[in-house]
């Protein structure tokens, strides 16, 4: 009897290969949660990095009564010395004193990180060189923040921003709606638009949004890679503007640009276009992330959706435009 | 009480480790239907081969191109979702290219309608399976 009890006191070679078999079995379960935890993580981060750029357009829009242009030129002649909303908002991301620095009346092409702009890149403006604004920067993007990207035009060679939220120009042709090709126009370089709310060498208010804010796309989050290769809207670096002063009923001829895109294509789609998404500087770059299933945007009333691939693509174009007619709304 | 509720735990616990399990075995997405697709670009008749065509379909987004190959030839690198599609062309895609921008320069031997998907009349529909798509442009 006493024998007997003194064996239980053991574990079974049986009963030790079972708790270990189901422990390994538990921590394989755990592994890949974890790792999407972390990710549920990141994207928590993105979506509250857009939410700080929507609140930072309405105070904007607080302050000068009107949004702040997608982006502008104000020189005919080559070079240029445009920027994109992202630098036009730093003050209302908590970045005054960057703001205070730059220099928008150089007549040199200061925002400008590389190529054409040679010995004059970034003069005036080399506050921005190597300047990490971490609201401008989604955790989940493998884009490093300074790189110059291989195998695409990047010109970034000063290692400004790769900044992974690119503004809404509208939605491409044929656009949903009684006349399929308002406000969209084709000047060498993609589709350009002006039905959407930040583009070219222009600047409107909440007023001219006649769909609602709610109901409108302010920001796109682009931060994955088309093709395995960083086509964002960051073209001579995340801060410059448009290489024309022209806007989309002026004269039409290279109207390229960096920090907006229109919206040709589903949310991450791998479509490498000569002319619309194989460059930079394109009107049409994809709008993408690598979150899974999905991309977070920007509502213009500040509040921030996060929308799957599969999202009906017209009901996409319908919330790029700001004057479709439809007030489709996000689930 | 406590042994009654932990036995449950246990079970229900087993019981997503089993679908889980199975999920494993026979994958758990639901797969959309995709159709591959190759052809031929034809331009009244003859192969046409500089450009590269694309397919995009305008009720989703989705799309795909390629570069035309000598006789006219391009088979798709990604499968696309079945569906009716509207094909259009465009200007070849180059390797890479580091270049400041140029602007884009399209082939004036083909009418202007067939250089974007607002104006071209092409439509393609893409079934399950391998589709063979012959594309004919007049002038």
């Amino acid at each position: 009897m006493k024998n007997y009890s003194f064996r239980r006191n053991a574990f079974t070679l049986v009963e030790l290969l079972v708790v270990i078999a189901i422990i390994g079995i538990l921590v394989a379960l755990l592994l890949p949660a974890i790792q999407a935890a972390r990710e549920a993580a990141r994207r928590a981060q993105c979506t509250n990095n857009m939410r700080q750029i929507g609140v930072a357009m309405h105070n904007y829009h607080d302050t000068y009564q009107v949004l702040p242009a997608g982006s502008f030129n104000l020189r005919h002649d080559w070079p240029a010395n445009g920027t994109n909303w992202r630098t036009l908002i730093l003050p209302f991301m908590e970045q005054e004193s960057v703001y205070n620095e730059l220099d928008f009346t150089n007549q040199r092409p200061s925002f400008m990180a590389g190529g054409a702009a040679g010995g004059d890149a970034l003069i005036g403006n080399e506050v921005l060189r190597g300047l990490l604004v971490s609201a401008y920067r989604c955790p989940s993007t493998q884009i490093r923040p300074f790189e110059n990207a291989e195998g695409v035009a990047h010109n970034n060679e000063q290692g400004t921003l790769n900044v992974s939220y690119v503004g809404n120009q509208g939605a491409a042709r044929p656009i949903p709606g009684p006349d399929p090709n308002r406000g969209t126009r084709d000047c060498q370089q993609g589709w350009s638009c002006d039905n959407g709310v930040l583009f070219q060498n222009d600047a409107i208010s909440m007023a001219y949004i006649v769909d609602g804010t709610s109901n409108t796309v302010l920001i796109f989050e682009q931060s994955g890679l088309v093709a395995g290769r960083n086509r964002t809207a960051n073209y001579y670096g995340g801060w410059f503007g448009s290489r024309r002063p022209f806007t989309l009923i002026g004269q039409c001829e290279d109207h390229w640009q960096a920090g907006t895109t229109c919206v040709r294509f589903a949310p991450n789609s791998n479509i490498v276009q000569t002319g619309a998404t194989d460059q930079m500087y394109r009107n049409n770059t994809v709008v993408n992330s690598q979150h899974p299933g999905g991309i977070n945007l920007t509502m213009a009333d500040g509040s921030v959706r996060f929308i799957p691939d599969t999202i009906d693509f017209v009901m996409l174009k319908r919330l790029a435009c700001r004057y479709d007619g439809e007030t489709v709304q996000l689930p | 009480m406590m042994g009654q509720t932990s036995r449950r735990g246990f079970a229900s616990g087993s019981a997503w480790a089993l679908a889980l399990l199975a999920c494993l075995g026979v994958g758990c997405a639901q797969v959309d239907p995709v159709g591959t697709v190759e052809g031929t670009v034809l331009l009244d008749g003859e192969p046409y081969a500089d450009a590269s065509v694309v397919f995009l379909s305008l009720e989703t987004g989705q799309g795909s191109s390629a570069n035309l190959g000598p006789g006219g030839q391009f088979s798709l690198p990604d499968p696309l979702p079945v569906g009716s599609y509207t094909v259009f062309m465009a200007p070849r895609a180059e390797e890479s290219s580091t270049d400041e921008p140029q602007p884009v320069t399209m082939d004036a031997a083909i009418p202007d309608k067939y250089w974007n998907e607002a104006s071209s009349d092409l439509r393609v529909t893409v079934e399950e399976g391998v589709n063979d798509v012959r594309v004919e442009m007049e002038t």
